[in-house]
């Protein structure tokens, strides 16, 4: 996903952090709060939710970074917290609220090339995400980090911390359920 | 119609080779990764089995529309705020910082498992010897049995002498009372008759002690 000029300057960013400089973290928010925020808006569906949960990802972070070991990149290390918090949030504060339907109207349904287009209406996105909901935890999060956020099986099983089988057998178990869920 | 057996994981992998642009797929895990071989495998079973031929277009369908679902775009103020947001809110957490979080951090920074060892030991011999030094003070009023008053002492040296006495005096109690101060301090020159215990002998220093308080 990340080239390597994008994984040396996130190395840079740290080693300025860690030197004292908050403006490395300050262009560290500015690289990665897009991302965060979208992914966790995706996995929330609340803009005020997503808000709250990037801002305490980047808090955390900051709290964190000065023992992140660098062990794995930066950015799966974010996601990794976000999705932490997301997962934290939701029992927390959405469970006993669940928001059954999905805001469409920060939907925009993008011109698409798919010979064999399944979904055409907001109505089939609200579908389709209500049945990405049902999935366990795992697998929900396997999906989208793969469809959405375009990372790799490797990078999946770094930010969810197990194998890359088990995030391939995940992913692929997602799949089969939306499918099957899809076609009832 | 009837679900073909046919490995699921191989027909993604094929999908995601079919969809990824050739960079992308570049960076994609070995996991993922399928030769030639197999590819014909696939593209063969696909041409012959409808149910995998369905679930194969599903999925790139699904992927695909998915992906193009957007989001709509925040301008550039709702970032700006965002990220202020995130500094007053570390500002105020640093404000809340305890020392037991700057304490963690030290610790979890730290490399070395004997440098945390031995600060750890350190703390804790620190506060074993801070509680012994206010348990304990050497001139202080905490020494054992100075909490007790006069008369605990009296009945403690009339037990001491009812001791005695029940040793080797034979008489009752009353009498034992009765008797000179010299018979609560019976010190016996012979050892072998030695009636004095070691406890015996912390009471008499005590009282003596006692006495010499009340002298001055």
């Amino acid at each position: 996903m990340k080239d390597t000029k994008d994984n040396l300057s996130d190395s840079f960013l740290i080693s300025e952090f860690l030197n004292g400089d908050d403006d490395a973290f300050s262009s560290i928010v500015d690289k990665y709060q897009r991302k965060i925020y979208y992914l966790t808006l995706r996995f929330l569906k609340n803009e005020e939710a997503a808000q709250e949960v990037t801002q305490e990802t980047f808090i955390k972070l900051y709290q964190n970074l000065k023992v992140f070991k660098g062990k794995s990149n930066l950015y799966t290390y974010i996601y990794r917290i976000a999705i932490n918090n997301c997962k934290n949030y939701y029992h927390k504060e959405l469970k006993s609220n669940p928001i059954s339907i999905y805001d469409i109207g920060q939907l925009e349904l993008a011109s698409s090339n798919s010979p064999f287009k399944i979904l055409k209406t907001k109505e089939d996105i609200t579908r389709v995400s209500e049945i990405i909901d049902r999935l366990p935890h795992k697998q929900k999060t396997t999906f989208m980090l793969r469809v959405f956020e375009d990372l790799s099986f490797k990078e999946i099983a770094n930010v969810m911390g197990f194998s890359i089988n088990s995030a391939l057998v995940n992913y692929h178990i997602a799949i089969k359920k939306i499918i099957k869920e899809w076609g009832k | 119609m009837m679900e073909c057996k046919f490995n699921k994981i191989e027909l993604i992998k094929y999908a995601e080779l079919k969809r990824r642009d050739s960079f992308a797929y570049a960076q994609d895990d070995s996991a993922m990764l399928i030769d030639n071989e197999k590819k014909n495998i696939i593209e063969q079973h696909l041409k012959s089995c409808p149910s995998c031929q369905e679930f194969f277009e599903a999925y790139q369908s699904l992927v695909v529309d998915l992906k193009n679902v957007k989001l709509k775009e925040k301008d550039e103020d709702f970032w700006a705020e965002m990220k202020a947001s995130v500094f007053e809110r570390l500002s105020e957490k640093e404000m809340k910082s305890t020392l037991l979080t700057k304490i963690k951090l030290w610790f979890a920074s730290q490399k070395n498992i004997f440098v945390k060892i031995l600060v750890t030991s350190s703390f804790v011999f620190f506060l074993i010897s801070f509680y012994l030094s206010i348990q304990y003070k050497p001139n202080g009023n905490n020494l054992p049995f100075t909490h007790l008053s006069d008369s605990d002492i009296d009945m403690m040296l009339i037990y001491n002498g009812k001791y005695i006495e029940s040793q080797n005096l034979g008489t009752d109690k009353t009498e034992q009372l009765d008797e000179s101060p010299d018979l609560i301090s019976p010190v016996s020159t012979d050892k072998n008759d030695s009636i004095i215990s070691p406890e015996d002998e912390f009471y008499l220093e005590l009282l003596n002690a006692k006495e010499l308080i009340a002298s001055l």
